[in-house]
């Protein structure tokens, strides 16, 4: 048989490209209309041609469009439109039913000029889709954030790790140098947490950190930011708070801690904790400084009996 | 230094290739927007691109930090255009390639953040000056989309050497001159050894046809 020639073959390959090709005269009118086309719109090449595209689908987005186009036919170059921004251009179904993420064909067109003795005679549009990149693409963001999440977060409990918290703080110190609106800190330390993981095995030990972590995640709400500081240790930073604040936080954290039994399966078990607080004062030269003040009056909250708060040296 | 090699005739050639492009782009950019644009007569400059943050300093009137997008082109000539904004001019451009009548009442309303608009920004620029550019050697080259390359750095950390693996950087500063000022609009192409030599080819088919 003899091959077609060059146009044929053309006209043949475009047809049967995995690609939406159409294009439209100065008037918006179409001209050409591919397979991919017909059979993703529901409308064929005979009823396309010669209708303009704004009337075969009125949905459109109208001065959008209108200006891909005529930036095409004015300055004899391209238009794009990614399916970041604009997730499709006309409602297609995808041909990978398997990705679950999209309910419609992720879309990336180009638009660019069709040229005959210097003249623009039509604009050609390519609709690609990229359903498949566009799904690859969200599962690696989906990646990034729990990577991201996990370099933040304690995995036992759920909470902030220290990496965070410590620059949570320093963001508050820094704001605070700027504007003058003091904060304080809280470090508050299981009591005998030892004694509990002696006893009772350390799943217990670890039942009692979650439930500490719930509990005080509770009390607190969005006041404050909570985090795991150590083995057996929490800070939790409380903005726009004053010495008097922070010691009526501290109370009700211990009171809700101390107030809670905690079931497991074999033993019924309640702990304390001993609260520093502090807050920020002309004094605080630095976070550090700052955090061994909460430190040293955690330290007198051991000291003088437990299960109890104390004030930093300058407060009390 | 790196200007040797555009010297003389084939330096003017350019310049008036420019001259005429950057003519035709304006014209075309005010039919396309419906608004009065003027493209001013480009300056331009062939630097290797270790030299290229200086450059861009000495020659643009800018306040880092600065957004970058690029896009490639190609014809016989293949390289990349890279456009440049300060946020003042980001806003501004935004403000006047706007699509949509009704989209913003001011340059002020332009979000800053909006990178899909200066995409649109970008493209446009880009595209009517290189293609007018181009069309005075009988080319018409193609383009692929703008990518950011980087929002709100230092002309340093965007135009590193290590993230550009292009020997040559042929400067070309545009200003673009709207009804209610001057903004300057920044273009500057980046070519292998290979392309500069394909431009002087080029530019020397241009010299012979006059």
């Amino acid at each position: 048989m003899e091959m077609p020639d060059t146009a044929r073959l053309a006209e043949l390959a475009l047809e049967r490209v995995q690609l939406g090709i159409f294009a439209v005269d100065r008037d918006y009118r179409i001209v050409m209309w591919n397979r991919f086309m017909s059979e993703h719109s529901g409308v064929c090449a005979e009823a396309a041609r010669g209708l303009s595209i704004f009337e075969c689908f009125p949905d459109l987005p109208h001065a959008w469009l209108k200006r891909k186009f005529d930036t095409v036919f004015l300055l004899h170059s391209g238009s794009f439109s990614s399916w970041q921004h604009r997730p499709w251009l006309l409602p297609f179904e995808h041909d990978c039913p398997i990705t679950g993420s999209f309910d419609r064909m992720q879309q990336d067109c180009a638009f660019m000029p069709l040229m005959e003795d210097g003249q623009v005679v039509a604009v050609c549009v390519t609709i690609a889709d990229v359903t498949e990149l566009a799904a690859a693409w969200r599962e690696k963001e989906a990646a990034l954030e729990a990577l991201r999440d996990s370099s933040e977060r304690d995995a036992l409990t759920g909470l902030f790790n220290r990496r965070y918290i410590i620059r949570r703080l320093e963001g508050e110190y820094r704001a605070w140098q700027a504007s003058g609106e003091v904060f304080s800190v809280l470090l508050f330390d299981i009591d005998h947490f030892k004694h509990v993981n002696d006893t009772y095995g350390h799943p217990a030990g670890d039942a009692v950190l979650r439930r500490i972590a719930a509990t005080v995640a509770d009390e607190i709400g969005d006041t404050g930011v909570l985090a795991r500081y150590g083995g057996e240790e929490f800070m939790v930073i409380l903005p726009h708070c004053d010495p008097a604040g922070s010691r009526a936080a501290g109370e009700r954290i211990r009171q809700a801690i101390a107030g809670d039994g905690i079931v497991l399966p074999d033993v019924r078990l309640s702990v304390t904790v001993s609260v520093g607080c502090a807050t920020v004062r002309e004094g605080a030269a630095s976070v550090e400084l700052l955090v061994e003040e909460a430190d040293h009056a955690l330290y007198a909250a051991k000291r003088g009996g437990r299960n109890r708060v104390a004030m930093a040296v300058a407060h009390a | 230094m790196s200007d040797a090699i555009l010297s003389g005739d084939r330096r003017d050639a350019l310049q008036e290739i420019a001259n005429i492009g950057m003519g035709q782009a304006g014209a075309r950019l005010a039919a396309l927007l419906g608004r009065f644009i003027h493209l001013s007569v480009p300056r331009i400059r062939m630097v290797d691109t270790v030299s290229l943050p200086s450059a861009v300093r000495d020659m643009l009137d800018f306040t880092e930090p600065v957004t970058a997008l690029r896009q490639s082109f190609r014809c016989d000539i293949a390289g990349e255009a890279i456009s440049l904004f300060d946020s003042r001019g980001a806003a501004h451009m935004k403000f006047v390639f706007r699509a949509d009548e009704s989209e913003l009442a001011s340059p002020e309303e332009a979000d800053e953040q909006d990178i899909e608009a200066l995409s649109d920004v970008a493209n446009l620029i880009t595209g009517a000056c290189l293609t007018g550019l181009f069309e005075q050697i009988g080319q018409v080259p193609t383009f692929t989309p703008p990518r950011v390359m980087g929002a709100h750095l230092d002309l340093e950390d965007i135009l590193n050497p290590s993230k550009l693996p292009w020997d040559r950087a042929l400067l070309l500063e545009v200003t673009l001159q709207t009804e209610d000022g001057v903004f300057g609009s920044h273009l500057l192409t980046l070519m292998t050894a290979k392309a500069v030599e394909a431009l002087v080819t080029a530019l020397d088919g241009f010299l012979a046809n006059l």
